[in-house]
């Protein structure tokens, strides 16, 4: 019998988050036992995955953008044919074969927006991009701010506070069934409380529990301060967007796991497991899109 | 007191960072110490970010106090980007306040 030199991940479809965290710390370039598995490949292995969400996607794709900076060559080994068709569909063989295969071109599936490498350069362009897509595509007549603002604050909050090593990834879906956008960024940076308590030393105030911390973040005005023009406002943004739209989000960062639930009740959740930056996954449910209306009446501001 | 319209396209491709902002900013500024009102408009722009505004409507406020915005007007806007504008400024009064 041989013994494989090229390590084999198997992707699945988890649906619990501390399981999750586990898998991708486990399988991680930084993990990777050369001396077991010399050859710099890894296969990819789908045959137990049955139901990939956007949530498994993005944190998928920082985990091979890991390999393939260490120039490792990545292939997928095994799928399904309904897996292999949703892989397909968004150019996610393509953007295994090379990260820098990233580009924009329209998916074959129009409920899919494809991966993207996060880049500061392009991210104004791809919010644009994405929110006109979807409007476009399934929401004609309808005014898609929410979307494009949340990913814009979200986006700016990765180059603003992440410190990732490797840059970060967004991916949206829209959810027919349950008539939802699923947009997901996600980075492998220092993470939300981190970045919170790194700035509270900064100003000789107390280290906060990584919840409290996280929290803290999302107060309106509190800003790590990373840049000058940070003023603490993004967060509340985006919060209020969801709860306009009754929407989801979720936050695992760190070890800290936030969710702010359809009617408002928020659940903050401290775990063992650490996830190597942030991750963010925010539901909008589409049925109270605003309709889109451009007003010529001069408007005052004060 | 004269006016001045800006269309923002012109200046900037969107309304989305700090950059963009900064852009609006430098014009705007031009614009009040030139002894101009300002009309705004926002055709072709349909999502905003804060960070725009932190660098734009922000900065101006902290230079000139926020008694500055009621020099400045806005046309040719989505209704979304209208409410997201005065919640913006809705926020910067009650925290000033506070």
């Amino acid at each position: 019998m041989t013994i494989s030199k090229i390590k084999t991940i198997h992707v699945v479809d988890f649906n619990n988050v501390e399981t999750h965290v586990k898998w991708l710390n486990s399988n991680r370039v930084q993990n990777h036992n050369y001396r077991a598995f010399p050859a710099k490949a890894i296969y990819l292995d789908f045959s137990l995955s049955r139901f990939l969400k956007p949530y498994h996607i993005a944190p998928l794709a920082c985990l091979i953008h890991e390999y393939q900076s260490k120039g490792f060559k990545i292939k997928i080994s095994k799928t399904i044919p309904r897996i292999k068709d949703y892989l397909g569909s968004f150019g996610f063989d393509r953007f295994c074969d090379s990260v820098t295969e990233t580009g924009l071109e329209d998916p074959r599936d129009q409920k899919t927006f494809p991966l993207w490498l996060i880049r500061d350069e392009g991210k104004e362009f791809y919010t644009i991009r994405v929110k006109e897509y979807f409007e476009n595509n399934h929401f004609s007549g309808h005014d898609l701010f929410v979307l494009g603002n949340s990913l814009g604050e979200l986006l700016n909050n990765i180059f603003d506070h992440s410190h990732s090593k490797i840059p970060g990834y967004t991916f949206t879906q829209y959810n027919t069934r349950t008539n939802s956008i699923i947009t997901c960024v996600c980075d492998f940076g220092i993470g939300i409380p981190n970045s919170v308590n790194r700035f509270l030393k900064k100003t000789g105030e107390q280290k906060l529990a990584n919840d409290k911390a996280l929290e803290k973040a999302f107060e309106l005005s509190f800003s790590a301060l990373t840049k000058p023009h940070n003023r603490g406002f993004g967060w509340d943004t985006v919060i209020g967007n969801i709860k306009t739209l009754q929407g989801r989000l979720l936050i695992i960062s760190n070890n800290t796991v936030f969710v702010l639930h359809p009617n408002g009740k928020i659940n903050t959740q401290l775990f063992t497991s650490n996830f190597p930056g942030t991750l963010i996954v925010v539901t909008l449910y589409t049925s109270n899109l605003p309709l889109k209306e451009v007003n010529s009446d001069e408007l005052d501001l004060f | 007191m004269k006016t001045q319209k800006i269309i923002l396209k012109d200046i900037t491709n969107s309304a989305l960072s700090n950059a963009d902002g900064i852009q609006l900013e430098v014009v705007l500024n031009q614009a009040i110490s030139d002894g101009y009102s300002v009309i705004i408009s926002f055709q072709g722009i349909s999502v905003m970010t804060t960070s725009f505004l932190n660098s734009s409507l922000g900065n101006l406020i902290d230079k000139y106090g926020i008694e500055i915005l009621s020099n400045i007007r806005l046309v040719d806007y989505t209704s979304t980007i209208a409410s997201f504008i005065k919640k913006y400024i809705s926020d910067i009064k009650s925290l000033s306040t506070s």
